[in-house]
């Protein structure tokens, strides 16, 4: 038996056949195999990655007979360690408290430079804007959240500071009350 | 004569290109059966296709990966669901992410496989487009390029592809007898693919001729062309019945637990209750100190409201033990004064003890007595005193800061209603008539900031008033 033309053909028509079968089955079996668990692809190219430098700390932590006037700032460091380009935003959500919230007014600040030393640069939220308890009714997920900060993917990293202040609004209303917030930096792909 | 253009010699097939013609034609041939999947597939069964164009769901789908979607259905939708749907950043467009989860309103939880957190925003049933049935691995890269303006990647593709083709054709062209001759040897020889032409002299009856030759499938030079008509079509048709979706990388950063609390009440000041009121006393008003007494350390607020007097004349008060101090005395000419005086007490009042506040005899007056702890033994901080005659009496002040008491006091003509701004505890109202109206009000809040201060209080008719508004501080 020589090898025909024919012959090289039908193997090919076939092989493209075979592969087809198992290249599909193989691929919607991996994707829809109904798996919740699949572990995050950590070092999967065009991510975007956000840090902070507060290790684990609160920006408000744990502050307690607050009365009104009183103030507090602090500042957080977020860097956008990504390889594609994405747009940040800032929501939050309370996690537990009797209302303390609607009490605060709430101003959030992107800065340049560093929180050592921090130049004021866009207004992400302020008075006009409502207090912290608007904030987190409003600015509950990366759809309504707040601010544009525009990030270009790989390096250099950008770092920008974000300052954060609450103060406690002069009404009784507000005597021992409390709240836990928590705020979040979201990037997503542009 | 006879001509025999049968299987002669064919040129020798060499191994290396026999492998490259089957590695080509494999290609060519996956290319149209993928793209005849991705187009076929959702007509015959009623689906939609999308492409893939980013790589938010890797490992599992890749950009170019064609995905056919269902329509989804109540019940089809579950965890582990790869659903397309209406990007809430952007609903033009769509994405296509991995149901992980559902909240107790019914909406679903999504996260990308490759994205270490759940996408923030639910998804509702009504945004779900579709539910992954079938992934075509890779056939809508080109598509996706062309819709990225990838064309230098669409281009080398199309070089490559081309170059497949051409080398198919080719290798088709130069060995088509090989087909011929293993048909030839089979039949010792001859068979009906062959030409045979005989041109017999001696038979003068007429020239024999053989069917005309069958065109076998080795000489059919425009197989190859077709094919690539084929999945030219078929790219085409891709990119029109497929949908790109992005499947939206997202990262997130935290700052959690951040945890305020409110004093139980602010400041340690205290309104603890009013002593005594005394109205139309004549020339002096006496106060009695009720159960519970004064304690040292706590503050005496004592508001004299009189009518028709005139501004200099005097009002002093004793206990027989501590001091009084006049901190605001306003007046109107004759038709309202306000004198407010304090008194830190050094030595206890017990109840029954007696304050004695004197002043003219005019024509309405009333004295009370207001019992604060918490105040510093000191002069206030601010002091405002205005008149008029409206019905808005209004006083400010500018806080200088730190915890503090904010003590406002009216006197008007005629007995009217009041109402105070938020924030502000209101005393209750006295009201005197001997014969002629009078208000005596206060009003107070416990602040800690440095700012300016307000207490407006509205009236319901326009009336001649007096106000004094002061700042104590804590201590």
């Amino acid at each position: 038996m020589s090898i025909t033309v024919s012959k090289l053909r039908t193997s090919a028509v076939v092989g493209a056949v075979l592969l087809v079968g198992l290249m599909s089955l193989n691929a919607s079996r991996a994707a829809f195999s109904g798996s919740t668990e699949n572990a995050p692809n950590e070092w999967a190219a065009g991510s975007v990655v956000l840090v902070d430098d507060d290790a684990g700390v609160p920006l408000f932590d744990d502050l307690t007979n607050l009365v009104p006037g009183d103030t507090e700032t602090d500042c957080i460091e977020v860097s956008y360690t990504g390889t594609v380009d994405a747009q940040v935003r800032v929501h939050g959500t309370t996690t537990a408290g009797t209302g303390l919230d609607g009490y605060l007014d709430l101003t959030i600040a992107r800065g340049t430079g560093t929180c050592a030393a921090f130049v004021p640069s866009v207004t992400v939220w302020d008075g006009t804007n409502g207090d912290l308890g608007v904030f987190l009714s409003t600015a509950t997920d990366y759809s309504t959240g707040v601010d544009t900060w525009s990030v270009t993917g790989g390096l250099p990293n950008e770092m920008v500071p974000f300052r954060v202040t609450a103060t406690v609004q002069d009404d009784n209303g507000a005597q021992g009350l409390d709240t836990t917030v928590t705020f979040t930096w979201e990037g997503q792909n542009t | 004569m006879t001509v025999r253009t049968g299987s002669g010699e064919t040129p020798r097939m060499r191994p290396i290109a026999a492998a490259g013609y089957v590695v080509a034609s494999l290609y060519v041939y996956l290319l149209v059966a993928l793209a005849g999947v991705a187009i076929a597939l959702p007509m015959i069964v009623g689906m939609s296709a999308f492409v893939i164009s980013s790589g938010s769901m890797s490992p599992a789908l890749s950009v170019g990966d064609v995905v056919v979607a269902s329509e989804p259905t109540i019940g089809s939708v579950a965890p582990g669901s790869v659903v397309v749907f209406e990007n809430p950043v952007d609903p033009d467009t769509w994405v296509t992410h991995r149901i992980v989860g559902s909240n107790a309103d019914g909406s679903f939880i999504s996260r990308g496989d490759a994205n270490l957190q759940v996408d923030s925003t639910p998804v509702d049933m009504g945004q779900i487009v579709g539910i992954g049935r079938v992934v075509v691995p890779h056939i809508g890269l080109p598509a996706h390029w062309l819709a990225q303006g990838r064309f230098v990647l669409l281009g080398l593709w199309a070089v490559v592809t081309l170059s497949s083709v051409a080398f198919m054709r080719v290798f088709e062209r130069i060995h088509r007898r090989s087909d011929d001759a293993e048909v030839d040897s089979q039949n010792g020889g001859y068979d009906d693919t062959d030409l045979v032409v005989d041109l017999n002299v001696d038979d003068p009856v007429g020239v024999r001729q053989t069917d005309k030759i069958p065109v076998s499938l080795a000489s059919k030079m425009g197989k190859p062309a077709a094919t690539l008509l084929v999945f030219v079509a078929s790219f085409v048709l891709i990119v029109a019945s497929t949908a790109p979706t992005r499947a939206a990388f997202s990262g997130s950063t935290v700052s959690t637990g951040n945890s305020l609390t409110a004093a139980p009440t602010f400041g340690s000041i205290e309104f603890v209750q009013t002593v005594d009121t005394v109205v139309c006393g004549g020339s002096s008003s006496v106060l009695i100190v009720p159960p519970g007494g004064i304690p040292s350390g706590d503050t005496l607020l004592i508001r004299i409201a009189l009518s028709g007097a005139r501004v200099d004349s005097t009002v002093t008060i004793s206990d027989g033990f501590n001091s009084y101090l006049v901190d605001a005395d306003v007046s109107r000419r004759n038709r309202a004064r306000m004198v407010v005086a304090r008194a830190n007490i050094d030595v206890a009042l017990q109840e029954g003890d007696l304050i004695t506040v004197s002043h003219p005899d005019v024509r309405a007056e009333s004295v009370t007595a207001d019992h604060f702890s918490g105040l510093a033994d000191a002069a206030p901080i601010a002091v405002d005193m205005t008149s008029g005659r409206s019905a808005t009496p209004s006083a400010d002040v500018v806080a200088p800061g730190g915890t503090s008491l904010a003590y406002g006091a009216v006197a008007n003509v005629r007995n009217v209603t009041h109402s105070e701004a938020s924030g502000w505890t209101t005393i209750p109202l006295i009201g005197s008539s001997c014969p002629r109206q009078l208000d005596n009000v206060a009003a107070y809040r416990v602040a800690s900031f440095a700012g300016p201060i307000d207490y407006t209080t509205t009236l319901n008719r326009t009336t001649n008033w007096v106000e004094a508004l002061i700042v104590y501080a804590a201590g």
